[in-house]
């Protein structure tokens, strides 16, 4: 029962790096690997829910009668192009605070907004 | 055509975006996504109208039928937020090109252009559609269009703050994201009215529950929802100003349409609430959220900032309406989100329209930007009230609903922190408004002019709901009861107008004084003549009215109130020119105003109009009372303000809405509109919440704000704080006690007796004060705390005799104290003295003031011949019809101390000080016109008398009626 989940439980632990990173870390950088180490974890989530036992990739094809669901597949390939325009965003925000601040350290940007209040 | 305008109203942003980069010229940009903005807005007007016709409206995309196809569905709610959305974006984006020159360098324009029309497709789409997976992809396409807004902010922080909502937005998302899979996986769909369908069968799994949890937190994350707020006030603070006035009135708002759309109509009321605990934690967080938010407010030095943790304070709002789950409450939360979208934009709005001229949004650069900015900062005033949720603005209807759902529900100690949160605003609000007029401007900044047109036009919009005249203009009774009302109002702008030729002014002020007492005199006779004249200007619900009409007691404040406003504006033309007080203008404005609250005040027909102009009055005398503009006025204006405010919207609304939800009306009747078998417990405690909230009849403990008000140049403390206000506060009083609780139930109410010796104490503590008062102003203020408790003690004996003793003495008192207020003004004009202890031997130098000084002293006192003998003649009566002994004792023992705090004055003017004979070259009197007023007033004063018949019947035929 477990063990025929294991998708899902990897769904989980990857869910939890990835928020893990997010929250803990202090380079901005780090912050969106974590941040997009979460996202996969839920495009895996998608891809599982949509499998159905013992039927082939929903590609339509002779002698085939079990197809896996294909919707999620759709809906999942919209949340990854998602994600990569969030992780470009983040990227792009990541680079003009470097030039803005000098660093991309949280604790640093931090302070220098401390010292200008 | 017409079938196709749900995709049009996403298609048209959604397309313009990309082809608006292929415009360099910022002002091609402007006008291109102008005109994109301003036909989605069209398309939602349509579509609204459809709506309203036809119900609610279904689409496909792309002609696949739902659950396979995505279906737009267009019912009620997302068409009202639709065009909530559409205007709000068209009429910021007017205001954004002179904004935005200044704030996003030339070569960003179109960009910014750009990102604005994508932020406005996806949150078009997100209110639009009907597919749960179609709202996280639009979501994401206004959020990601945010970031970047928000980035192009010209401070670095900026960047940083579009950082951190870029993570928070994207978590929440995701958090989205996986609420909508798990919900697929338990039903295989993903259109919402499938699910609402399909959902209620595996209610009860753990997948659900998983599902339902991510969502919530999701969208909480968006709306901004204490404690997951964090993101917002940097975000907001650090845009450019355009970017916040949008993102404050939608996107969060659109968060909050989610929140109801997934907990109301795809989980289900029953199960949001009932199975899962959700309602109990949103009420805590939102009643959270409003005071931790209010209270940071109130420590922020940049008023963006501030404006940023009050959209936190008011999300708070939203989601405790929400959390009541009744349809009262889901208004309150609609309405509130409607109405704060409207005053959020024009704040920010406002506050870009002054960065864009002293280019800082910090608090202490706002310093004397009233005079220098009019138009700007009255319309961040009138947004702040309406945070505030004062009456006439659009705030008070949704704060009225919130607080009437919570009771509906029994939810008594939520509306009390509602309404408690409100008073937070106060604080915060009035920072900005304390230092933006009543601070000289810094030395060394530049005259600043008006923020440029572009600006004014979309700024307006924060104000109120302004009634709506129906009758002709015909000079029957009912048109002078408006005028009277209205006039006052009116003359404010000529006033202003005429503000830089004084003669003219003053002309104006004293020609619509004596117009308005002409009307009330007629009215007065209509009333003889047994007329009942009514008029009703605007209904909000049934049953809930802007409505006048005329009864005997309202007759008798008009009475006095209208008579006593043309003398005491010839009083003050020699006063304040003498004085040499500058501010003039402001002066007789804010007068009028006062004078027209109080004549919608004696005219009310029923609480609710009541509490309307009560409030309004209670503004319009704050500048009065802060004119000097020094430190100690200041202070004075504060606790003033701070008083009257807080008790009339912790106290006294609540108790307008009790009475609403126990009795089902407001309006007043003869006899009361409680029914016989009232809960007795319940109505007592209704009238404490009465005589507390009414903080102008200066019931101690909550009689501060009179001595403060002290400060106010001498003819606000006399015509104000002698007559309308404090006489507005005990004739709310009497109104109550006789047309809402009627008489009879007084009498048994359980607590009464406690309230009416509280008023008695407050009769004897405040004489006692008044005693060892020097500042003469002062005492007279101590004096009248003292005299307003004998109306109110009147009031509360509910016999006959206290209700036709405490009618008659507030006209006794008024003529009598305004007399006593014009010699003090008189004294401190002619002679510079203010204390009591310097005015030895002033008779020789003032004999008629010092004479007005002791007839009018006798009147307070209650000792022929004055008129003041007959209303405390009949207060005694009472005391005795109700076997009110210690009462009784209460009220000798005061007006005795009366004459020992009063008849020294003039006593040892005339028969202290240095023995110089009298001569008349030594009479140095106050100026000509003030002397006659005070004349007039002391003659008043013998002529009721003589002749209190009029004021008798008046007061007689109160109960009769």
């Amino acid at each position: 029962m477990i063990l025929g989940l294991y998708n899902y439980w990897v769904v989980v632990v990857l869910m939890m790096i990835g928020l893990y990173i997010v929250i803990a870390h202090g380079n901005l950088i780090k912050k969106i690997v974590g941040l997009t180490i979460f996202q996969t974890s839920v495009f895996i989530f998608y891809i599982s829910i949509a499998k159905v036992e013992s039927a082939s990739a929903p590609i339509l094809a002779e002698g085939i009668s079990r197809y896996s669901n294909p919707l999620p597949h759709v809906l999942i390939l919209t949340a990854i192009v998602v994600g990569i325009a969030t992780v470009a965003l983040g990227l792009a925000l990541a680079v003009r605070i470097n030039e803005a601040y000098g660093s991309i350290e949280e604790e640093s940007i931090q302070s220098k907004d401390n010292q200008e209040c | 055509m017409l079938v196709q305008l749900p995709a049009l109203a996403v298609i048209l942003p959604l397309l313009s975006a990309p082809l608006c980069l292929f415009l360099s010229r910022p002002l091609l940009a402007w006008l291109f996504s102008l005109i994109a903005s301003g036909s989605t807005m069209l398309v939602s007007i349509a579509l609204l109208q459809q709506v309203m016709a036809t119900g609610t409206i279904v689409y496909e995309m792309g002609g696949w039928s739902a659950p396979w196809g995505i279906e737009y569905r267009i019912d009620h709610l997302n068409a009202y937020l639709l065009l909530i959305v559409s205007s709000i974006s068209t009429v910021v984006l007017l205001a954004a090109r002179t904004s935005i020159e200044k704030e996003i360098p030339q070569d960003r324009h179109t960009l910014f252009y750009v990102l604005y029309l994508l932020s406005l497709a996806g949150l078009v789409g997100v209110v639009i559609t009907g597919d749960a997976f179609n709202v996280f992809v639009f979501l994401e396409i206004s959020s990601l269009a945010a970031y970047s807004l928000i980035a192009l902010g010209e401070d670095r922080r900026a960047l940083w703050a579009a950082y951190q909502y870029l993570i928070m937005g994207t978590i929440g998302a995701t958090f989205i994201l996986i609420g909508i899979g798990l919900m697929y996986q338990m039903t295989g769909t993903l259109n919402m009215d499938d699910l609402s369908r399909r959902l209620p069968e595996v209610a009860q799994t753990r997948t659900v529950f998983a599902a339902y949890a991510f969502i919530i937190v999701g969208v909480c994350l968006k709306v901004a929802l204490f404690p997951l707020h964090r993101w917002l006030p940097n975000a907001y603070a650090y845009a450019p100003s355009v970017v916040t006035a949008v993102l404050a009135a939608t996107s969060t708002k659109v968060a909050v349409y989610l929140l109801i759309r997934f907990t109301f109509s795809i989980f289900g009321i029953s199960f949001s609430f009932t199975t899962v605990p959700l309602q109990t934690i949103f009420v805590i967080l939102g009643l959270l959220g409003i005071f931790a938010a209010s209270t940071t407010a109130i420590f922020q030095k940049n008023v963006k900032h501030l404006f940023a943790y009050s959209s936190v304070a008011q999300i708070g709002y939203m989601i405790v309406g929400f959390s009541i789950g009744t349809t009262t409450g889901l208004m309150a939360t609609l309405l509130h989100l409607f109405n704060h979208a409207l005053m959020k934009s024009a704040l920010f709005l406002a506050l870009g329209a002054v960065m864009y001229r002293i280019g800082s949004a910090q608090l202490n650069q706002f310093q004397g930007l009233g005079r220098q900015m009019p138009f700007t900062m009255a319309a961040i005033v009138l947004g702040g009230l309406s945070l505030i949720g004062v009456p006439l603005t659009v705030g008070f209807v949704s704060k009225w609903y919130l607080v009437l759902a919570a009771l509906e529900n029994g939810w008594w100690p939520v509306a009390v922190l509602v309404l408690f949160g409100s008073l937070l605003a106060i604080v915060y609000v009035w920072r900005i408004v304390e230092t933006a007029y009543f601070n000289e401007p810094p030395a060394g900044r530049e005259a600043v002019a008006e923020a440029p047109l572009g600006f004014l036009g979309p700024g307006g919009p924060g104000g109120g709901a302004k009634p709506v005249w129906s009758e002709p203009m015909i000079l029957s009774l009912e048109a002078m009861l408006q005028l009277s009302i209205v006039l006052p109002l009116l003359a404010t702008v000529g006033i202003v107008a005429a503000g830089r030729r004084p003669n003219l002014r003053e002309a104006v002020t004293i020609g619509t004084s004596l117009v308005v007492f002409y009307f009330v005199v007629n009215l007065y006779q209509g009333l003889n003549q047994g007329e009942v004249i009514s008029v009703q200007w605007w209904q909000l619900v049934p049953g809930l009215q802007l409505s006048f009409a005329i009864e005997p007691l309202g007759m008798l404040f008009a009475l006095v109130a209208s008579f006593l406003w043309i003398i005491t504006t010839v009083y003050s033309i020699g006063y304040m020119r003498s004085h040499h007080e500058q501010n003039q203008t402001r002066f007789y404005a804010c007068f009028a105003i006062a004078i027209g609250s109080v004549m919608g005040i004696a005219f009310a027909a029923n609480l609710f109009t009541l509490f309307i102009f009560y409030e309004v009055l209670t503004l319009s005398t704050y500048p009065l009372v802060t004119h000097a503009g020094t430190a100690e006025a200041k202070k004075g204006g504060r606790i003033y303000l701070g008083i009257l405010l807080s008790t009339s919207i912790a106290f006294f609304l609540l108790a307008v809405i009790t009475t609403w939800v126990v009795a089902g009306t407001l309006d007043f009747q003869p006899g009361g509109v409680f029914e016989a078998n009232v809960n007795t417990t319940v109505a007592g405690a209704i009238l404490i919440l009465f005589i507390f909230g009414i903080g102008k009849a200066a019931i101690m403990p909550f009689h501060r704000w009179l001595p403060a008000a002290m400060v106010a140049p001498t003819p606000v403390s006399a015509l104000l704080h002698a007559v309308a206000v404090v006489k507005a506060g005990v004739f709310t009083v009497l109104k109550v006690c006789v047309f809402i609780f009627g008489i009879d139930l007084l009498s048994v109410l359980p607590t009464t007796q406690f309230l009416l010796y509280l008023a008695g104490a407050s009769v004897l503590l405040a004489s006692l004060v008044a005693m060892r008062q020097d500042n003469l102003k002062a005492r007279l203020a101590y004096s009248t705390v003292s005299q307003l408790g004998y109306v109110t003690v009147g009031a509360l004996l509910a016999t006959s005799a206290g209700v036709i003793g405490s009618s008659m003495h507030i006209a006794m008192h008024a003529f009598g104290k305004i007399t006593l207020f014009f010699c003090a003004g008189a004294i401190l004009v002619a002679a510079h003295k203010s204390n009591i202890s310097e005015m030895r031997g002033l008779g020789k130098q003032m004999p008629i003031t010092m004479a007005a000084f002791f007839i009018a002293s006798l009147g307070i006192i209650g000792v022929p011949p004055a008129g003041g003998t007959w209303s405390k003649w009949f207060l005694l009566m009472g005391t005795l019809e109700a076997e009110q002994w210690i009462l009784m004792a209460a009220l000798m023992i005061s007006s005795l101390l009366n004459i020992a705090y009063l008849l020294p004055i003039p006593f040892h003017a005339f028969f202290s000080g240095d023995k110089t004979p009298f001569s008349r070259a030594g009479i140095i009197e106050a100026p000509l016109p003030s002397l006659i007023a005070l004349s007039i007033t002391t003659l008043g004063c013998l002529v009721l008398f003589v002749y209190p018949q009029p004021l008798y019947e008046l007061a007689k035929a109160i109960l009769a009626t």
